[in-house]
């Protein structure tokens, strides 16, 4: 597992790789940054230097459990290979681990099969591996392989969400909300986080009873933030049956023209996205190294019964390590 | 870091019982492996591009009807093609022993036939992924 990054990079990029080998060496790349995170700065070092090292168009695909999230990501891969059958669209999908086995059922890509053969489309599917927040802590990563690829759009599809899975805020362009009817009342949209990180909403299964309501109250409730004046100003789709594909073709009209308009915006979003990526993982790799050999019940007995200050024991653990690492790097 | 075994299950063939797939994605599943469940009447063009895009260790096949020896051969056949040798394929479902001796022959890690108890289905797979 230690195949450095550039290698790979080098390899994808290489003229004499054929198209199977660079899939094959992405995939690769892919579980090397699931399994360590952290090396997503070897991936942004290779291409830091280049302009378009990164997609025109990120959609971050989000909602309640069971909305349609999948369906509508596969019917939207349809439209958009439709319309431009020389390009790729990737996908990457998360689904969650199980809390107490840490083993997951990625079942996202079984309402994308019939895309797999389609050599313009690459779908990946990740586990939350425990990670909150709708997505894995190497999603970030596998999306920079995708676009790397040269995979434009790109989709993210998070987890099943109930309120406060917004880090798909971070990763995405836009973020794509999908509603669809018997998913709870407008009290329970209005509390939820997803009314706030939106910028598309979308009411999926048309077809079924309900739908309307969804969509108007949907609709109060954009008109509602539009009056309080926060930030985002949110768009309605037209309501989406991800079955039959009406309303598909509308949606992808939305965000292509969305994509166009702020194309100078996102650029400068990128950059500091990048250095956000970095930022974390600078600071993941630093937790780690501070609970190396840290009796963390030790700490917690210092805090609960003798009443030490929580400021002096986190100062003593950083001193600690600062300690810890002067010897090991004989300074 | 945390490394994880992911497992690709798929279930080729006309017939629409799932029954068997869904029961090893979920023994797997519970052993803590990650399983990219596929569903029903995939051809083997569609579960080997999968597995490939999905960087597994291995591909899980259930079958019911009698066409395992072809499709184990054209699964095992496009493998080599995409140059994915590595990927370890086991099968299941109601192969009959003969068979099953046919298909470990031409590369089939290992054949479980119903009946076979979880345990021993979680031990050996993790066998397969380890040596791989
Ligand atoms: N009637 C109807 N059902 C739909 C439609 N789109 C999706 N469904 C069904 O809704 C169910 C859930 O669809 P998914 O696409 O898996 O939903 P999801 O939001 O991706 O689910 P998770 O990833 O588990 O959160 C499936 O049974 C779909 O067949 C639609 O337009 N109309
Ligand atoms: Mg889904």
């Amino acid at each position: 597992m230690s195949q450095s990054i550039q290698a790979l990079v080098g390899r994808i990029r290489s003229e004499d790789a054929s198209d199977a080998e660079r899939r094959r060496t992405a995939a690769r790349m892919m579980t090397i940054i699931e399994d360590e995170p952290f090396r997503i700065v070897e991936l942004i070092q290779a291409v830091i230097t280049e302009e378009d090292a990164h997609s025109k168009l990120v959609v971050g695909v989000t909602g309640p459990s069971g909305s349609g999230k999948s369906t509508l990501t596969d019917a939207v891969v349809s439209e958009f290979r439709k319309r431009n059958s020389n390009g790729c669209v990737g996908v990457v999908a998360v689904d969650p681990s199980s809390p107490f086995t840490g083993g997951a059922i990625l079942g996202d890509r079984i309402r994308m099969m019939k895309h797999t053969t389609d050599p313009g489309v690459f779908i990946r599917s990740l586990a939350s591996r425990g990670h909150l927040g709708g997505l894995s802590l190497g999603t970030s990563g596998v999306s920079r392989v995708m676009q790397l690829i040269g995979c434009d759009p790109l989709i993210i599809e998070t987890v099943g969400v109930g309120q406060n899975e917004v880090e798909i805020l971070e990763l995405a362009d836009l973020v794509v909300v999908v509603q669809s009817p018997g998913a709870g009342d407008s009290t329970q949209m209005l509390k939820a986080g997803l009314l706030e990180i939106g910028d598309v909403f979308v009411v999926n299964k048309s077809d079924l009873p309900g739908a309307e309501d969804v969509h108007s109250q949907l609709r109060s409730m954009i008109e509602l933030r539009r009056e309080c004046g926060s930030g985002r100003e949110p768009v309605l789709a037209v309501p989406i049956c991800a079955h039959t594909g009406k309303g598909v073709a509308e949606l992808v009209d939305l965000l292509s023209r969305l994509a166009e308009e702020n194309q100078s915006l996102w650029r400068e979003r990128r950059a500091a996205q990048m250095r956000d990526e970095v930022r974390h993982v600078i600071l993941e790799t630093a937790t780690g190294l501070l609970r190396e050999g840290v009796d963390e019940q030790t700490l917690v007995r210092r805090v609960l019964e003798q009443g030490e200050a929580l400021e002096e024991v986190s100062r003593d653990l950083v001193a600690r390590a600062a300690e810890e690492i002067k010897r090991h790097h004989g300074s | 870091m945390s490394h994880k075994t992911r497992i690709l299950i798929g279930k080729p063939g006309l017939d629409g019982h799932d029954r068997g797939a869904k029961y090893i994605s979920q023994v797997l599943r519970d052993a803590g492996f990650e399983v990219i469940y596929t569903g029903i009447r995939r051809t083997p063009e569609e579960i080997v591009e999968a597995a490939v895009q999905e960087d597994v260790q291995a591909i899980g096949i259930s079958l019911l009807s009698g066409s395992h020896i072809e499709m184990f051969a054209r699964i095992l056949a496009l493998l080599n093609e995409k140059g994915a040798t590595d990927i370890v394929v086991f099968g299941g479902g109601t192969i009959p022993s003969g068979d099953a001796e046919k298909l470990k022959k031409s590369g089939v890690a290992a054949v479980f036939t119903p009946g076979t108890p979880a345990k021993e289905i979680v031990e050996k797979v993790r066998n397969l992924v380890s040596n791989s």
